[in-house]
């Protein structure tokens, strides 16, 4: 935990489906759970209907910051509910998939490409097999996600493009088949007794087959001697024995393998990059027990399709779908299922059917087309969303009328000390709401539901297009006047309005593409520049816009990437901008030169070297701009919506800082009051892809919650009130702060208790509810480590 | 710098040229002016810088109900483009009052818009445009980048000594490294991705100053498995090519975002592999495969290394002292060009480069979501 407060958080996810392109699928065992990860690097968990497969959408695990490539069980047990993910920037975690909290996370310099999940010989549990951009294989513990061992080759070693791990009947070691990259076929045997001090560890045999890129590589279960080898182009079967080519077949037209299985002895599955799969039954010379066996293919005897699973009317895909073959068992029956998560964010699954001998033959007699098959069950998100009447509530729900099209959230900041939401919308309006009367809109009943003209908003008329990003200056620092709040579009200005007026004051245009960014300098930069914000626009450009003058000062564009990210030396006057290349841009804000630019090495270390740089002057001068007041978790959240990993780091050094100076009060008798509280609510948008609309988190501190409302109630109080009622321990020498300071704390040790109820009362009246913020850190945050939210949310709650 | 073999990727595509589709396409006069020379502005994303005659079309627009006395500016020519945009954008603010709406992006239009048939059907044809814009960036100008990207990266692997995409060899380089003054010798034959042949002399302090010596053996080479993940990114980054040839048809800018951005981390973690060397802690290093195959060996305190940082190859001998119960080692580098790595690492940036402005050309139709091909329906054109 790294927060000792009670935070109950509240997901309003509007009626816009959030965007899912599923790139990795996931069903478990007992075949309750399904996960989809995707290419913005959110999970979303499936509570699956054993029986009829029916799903209903149950949690976004929020976390990776790119594409979730594999997920894997991790352990045996089949109540032990834990999932492994990795994703395309080398992050690793576990999560839980009872509460959704991720349980250990890492970021490794090796990305893996596949992972295989597997029970060792003489091991408890699971042992991850993962291959990847590397020429190793590596085994790592599922639970501490730490490397056990490595595999590594001697001959030809390149990337291991798939592997398969499986015992030999009736021995006692373990046999991990490889394929390179370049075609080298590896095998290792494993005793059990590896680990991480031995010597490295060298394949037992290779040998050299022409077979380029492979992408999956099984061994067959039942007989254990024939080998499917899928490439893009062809699928292969070898004899395990000495790697010889059984049969061949090309993929349909237009169609590349992505990969298969083997469904019998006789039998393989494949899928295609149109999502299609084909069920082959194999000639007479693959099959072992057959007299016939190895023997040469015979030209009317070859693999025959018999069976094709497809669906049919479906949108065109942006990418091809991903699709897995996963075993369930069941009341002792076993069931083979092919399931399929496409960029549409639809799940579709065939359970495999069993066709007989006799019908084969009849197909094959007759020259009939293979069978066809639909899908047993297809959903997505989005119709999980049409089921659901009312839609899921958006924070602005009560401004449409019934008629009225829905206009899209785009961009969002709450303001705390005045308690209010503005929000940005697609056509181009920026609305201000109280947020309380909002939020009490949906959540609780009474008459104000009944006013027309509630809740009381004011309209901003600017922009002509998406308000894409929204800052209120004053919030990062106070040198900032505090009616200034500043608006980025897609018509590339800036607008500066006032809000208590509503009015335009100024429209910045200098940008030649739309704006995606919003930041405040750092603090100890020279005045003219403490007087700008900084914008980053679509067209790789940065500006720094002096809101005092009411003019650019600084326009640093030419960038051949898009920008990523922003730093500051404003001691040396630098502005620092990071390319999506790797290319760091060095401008001196004053004057608008380039300094300097810089790649590679040097480039990491300057960025690098900009993070130290605030780590010693104190957080609240972040470097990244991040600002001093707002909760750590708002800026781990905005870390994880611009994908930034190094706001997300600094939030979670922050928020390390802040537990350990809470640490450091609480030891303190009295100093209670010190710490520095957020407001009771804090609204967060929280937008998993630059498309989508936004949905919003609001965060309820409910410590804070009751701080405030009996800070309230007990100023009214005289102290002997107060001690008549045993809340006071009377010490006599203290000052008068630290006397309200345990007023206060006494009440608070009281209240914690009721805490728990009123969390329980105020879940039971939600409609969405995020049960837990859990954010893990497990003390490897100091080395780099990205630390992972988990949101889990609960998306319906249908009872 | 280096001679291109192939055709020169800098000149313009023809094939853009001989599509003989009589559209008005805005983005050709886009990219004539960013292919010209390296030092050009990036290409924008946005259609409004795209081309002069879209500003004067929206002149027609907007001008007349333009209110208020800023003259609209001077927005034909793109060469002085910071200017340009200024003023474009002046001139749609000024009829952001009266209008409601400025530039392509609206495509709702508001409600208040009563300035008549003419801005209708102006609007119309806009959309049109737009749509047939798209539907040949979709069809003719993917395929003929997709197509120079792929000469590029071909020609990269072919700049690689190991076996990569039809390229054999396996070259030989020799390479002698010295650092100043007679701290290390260094003679190093590089051949494909091992060096397979050393002599490594280096001076070690200890109580006086002593030699020491090693070699790397044809046997034993020691492997810089940079160059092999270099190579092997720039395959994968082929294969993304390869897999849409020119045969295939694409259907929707999301599509085309997705292979590029394939395209584009492939190359980038290919590059970025040889620019910035992984960091691997000591103790890795000195019971690595690699340092166990000197002869002779070297003594426990001292670790030598090779890799790769950009263009150099860099040799550097580690020495560890225990200094008051806590390690510390001393380093001593010496580095050397190889000139093939440079001619890679100038094709794996234009290939970049050349991936990210299409990109960005893409992006600029993403924005409406309803474009997919052969949308050329009543919701594309009823903006």
């Amino acid at each position: 935990m790294l927060n000792t407060n009670l935070v109950v958080p509240v997901v309003l996810w509007g009626p816009n489906t959030p965007t899912h392109c599923v790139s990795s699928v996931f069903l478990s065992r007992d075949q309750k759970i399904l996960a989809t990860g995707c290419y913005d690097g959110q999970i979303c968990l499936w509570q699956v209907d054993p029986d009829t497969l029916q799903m209903t959408p149950r949690c976004l695990l929020v976390g990776h910051t790119a594409p979730v490539l594999c997920l894997t069980r991790a352990s045996i047990i089949q109540d032990n509910n834990f999932l492994v993910s990795s994703s395309e920037n080398g992050e690793m975690c576990t999560w839980d998939l009872v509460d959704g909290k991720c349980t250990e996370s890492i970021k490794m310099p090796q990305v893996h490409t596949n992972i295989q999940a597997y029970h060792m010989a003489n091991c408890d549990d699971i042992r991850l097999f993962c291959n990847g951009y590397y020429a190793e294989i590596m085994v790592m513990d599922p639970f501490s996600l730490e490397v056990l061992f490595c595999l590594s080759s001697k001959v030809n070693p390149d990337w291991i493009s798939a592997l398969h791990v499986l015992r030999p009947s009736k021995r006692k070691d373990d046999v991990v088949l490889a394929i390179t990259t370049t075609g080298t076929v590896k095998v290792w045997t494993l005793l059990g007794n590896e680990n991480k001090y031995s010597e490295p560890i060298y394949e037992n045999e290779s040998k050299q087959i022409r077979c380029l890129n492979a992408i999956t590589m099984n061994c067959c279960s039942q007989n254990q001697r024939t080998v499917l080898i899928v490439c893009a182009k062809y699928w292969q079967i070898y004899d395990a024995g000495d790697f010889t080519v059984l049969c061949s077949v090309i993929s349909p037209a237009g169609e590349r393998w992505m990969g298969g299985d083997f469904l019998s002895n006789d039998r393989v599955i494949l899928w295609s990059d149109e999502g299609k799969g084909y069920l082959f039954r194999l000639p007479a010379n693959s099959i072992p027990d057959n007299k016939d066996f190895h023997g040469p293919s015979v030209g009317k005897d070859s693999p025959f399709l018999y069976c094709i699973l497809s669906q049919t009317g479906e949108k065109p895909l942006s990418c091809p779908p991903t699709m897995k073959l996963v075993t369930s068992n069941r009341s002792g029956k076993t069931q083979k299922y092919l399931l399929r998560g496409d960029s549409e964010g639809y799940v579709n699954i065939w359970a495999v059917p069993d066709i007989s001998m006799e019908q084969i033959k009849h197909i094959q007699a007759q020259k009939q087309h293979p069978a066809s098959l639909e899908s047993t069950i297809c959903t997505s998100l989005l119709e999980a969303w049409n089921k659901m009447n009312p839609l899921p509530v958006g924070i602005l729900d009560q401004l449409y009328q019934n008629s009225e099209p829905l206009i899209k959230l785009t961009a969002s900041i709450y303001l705390p000390q005045q308690s209010r939401l503005v929000v940005g919308r697609e056509d181009g309006s920026i609305i201000i709401v109280p947020a309380t009367q909002t939020v009490m809109l949906h959540l609780l009943h009474g008459n104000h539901q009944q006013f027309s003209d509630w809740p009381p908003h004011q309209i901003l008329n600017g922009h002509s297009g998406r308000v894409n990003c929204l800052l209120c200056p004053s919030l990062a620092h106070s040198r900032y006047d505090k009616s200034h709040l500043v608006s980025g579009g897609v018509d590339f200005a800036v607008c500066l309005w006032d809000l208590y007026s509503g009015s335009l004051i100024h429209r910045f245009c200098v940008h030649a593409g739309e704006i995606t960014q919003l930041l405040v300098p750092p603090p100890t930069c020279s005045p003219r520049i403490l007087k700008c914000i900084c914008s980053v626009a679509s067209d790789h450009s940065v500006t720094l816009l002096s809101l005092q003058e009411r003019k650019c000062v600084t326009l640093a564009s030419r960038h051949l990437f898009p920008v990523i990210s922003i730093k500051w030396r404003p001691l040396d006057d630098f502005l620092i901008v990071g390319c999506s290349d790797g290319t760091v841009y060095v401008w001196q804000m004053e004057t608008g030169h380039l300094d300097r630019v810089l790649h590679g090495i040097l480039a990491e270390e300057v960025l690098n070297a900009c993070d130290e740089n605030s780590g010693e002057t104190g957080s609240s001068t972040g470097s990244t701009s991040e600002m001093g007041l707002a909760n750590p978790a708002v800026h781990f959240f905005r870390g994880l919506r611009h994908r930034n990993i190094n706001a997300i780091r600094h939030a979670t050094q922050r928020g390390i800082h802040q537990l350990q100076q809470l640490h450091a009060h609480n030891n303190q008798h009295g100093d209670f009051l010190m710490k520095n509280r957020s407001s009771p609510l804090i609204i967060q948008g929280l937008r998993t892809n630059p498309k989508d609309a936004e949905s919003h988190i609001l965060f309820f501190d409910i410590e804070g919650l009751i701080f405030e409302l009996h800070a309230e109630e007990y100023a009214a109080m005289s102290p002997n009130t107060l001690e008549a009622e045993g809340l006071l321990i009377p010490t006599g020498t203290d000052t008068h702060a630290s006397d309200a300071g345990k007023k206060i704390s006494g009440i608070l040790a009281k209240m914690k208790e009721g805490a728990e109820n009123v969390q329980t009362k105020v879940q039971a009246k939600l409609e969405s509810v995020v049960k837990n913020v859990g954010e893990t850190g497990k003390g490897k945050l100091g080395n780099g480590c990205g630390v992972y939210v988990s949101v889990s949310v609960c998306v319906f709650v249908f009872k | 710098m280096l001679r291109f073999s192939g055709s020169n990727w800098f000149t313009k595509p023809h094939s853009r040229r001989k599509g003989g589709k009589k559209v008005k396409v805005t983005f050709s006069d886009q990219l004539d002016t960013d292919s010209s020379g390296s030092g050009s502005v990036p290409s924008t994303p946005s259609p409004s810088v795209s081309a002069p005659h879209r500003w004067r079309y929206l002149e027609q627009i907007f001008v007349p109900s333009a209110s208020s006395g800023s003259k609209p500016g001077p927005a034909g020519n793109r060469s002085t483009s910071e200017f340009d945009r200024a003023s474009s954008f002046r001139q749609s603010n000024t009829s952001y009052g009266s209008v409601g709406s400025s530039g392509p992006y609206n495509r709702r239009a508001p409600p208040q818009r009563k300035v008549g048939q003419k801005m209708a059907d102006c609007e119309k044809e806009e959309a049109l445009n737009l749509q047939v814009e798209f539907e040949w960036v979709l069809h003719e100008e993917v395929h003929s980048v997709l197509k120079q990207l792929h000469v590029i990266l071909v020609e990269c692997a072919h700049r690689f000594p190991v076996p990569l995409y039809g390229n054999e060899g396996k070259k030989q380089d020799k390479f002698v490294l010295t650092a100043a003054p007679e701290q290390l010798k260094c003679i190093v034959t590089l051949t494909g991705d091992s060096i397979t042949h050393a002599d490594i002399n280096f001076k070690v302090q200890r109580q006086q100053q002593q030699i020491q010596r090693t070699s790397i053996t044809q046997d034993y080479p020691w492997k810089i498995q940079q160059v092999q993940d270099a190579a092997n990114h720039l395959q994968q980054a082929i294969n993304h090519i390869d897999n849409v040839d020119s045969a295939y048809h694409f259907k929707t800018s999301d599509e085309v975002l997705h292979i590029l951005g394939n395209i584009l981390g492939a190359l980038q973690r290919g590059r970025t592999s040889l620019v910035v060397p992984r960091k691997k802690p000591i103790d890795e290093l000195m019971k690595s495969r690699n340092m166990k195959a000197l002869s002779p060996n070297l003594p426990e305190d001292l670790a030598i290394s090779f890799y790769i940082q950009s263009h150099k190859l860099i040799f550097v001998a580690y020495q560890l002292t225990n200094f008051q119960g806590t390690m510390k080692f001393d380093s001593c580098q010496a580095e050397c060009s190889v000139p093939w790595l440079n001619e890679v690492l100038v094709l794996f940036t234009v290939a970049l480069q050349l991936c990210q402005q299409l990109k960005d050309k893409i992006s600029v139709f993403s924005q409406y979501k309803d474009f997919t091909v052969g949308s050329r329906s009543p919701s594309a054109l009823s903006y």
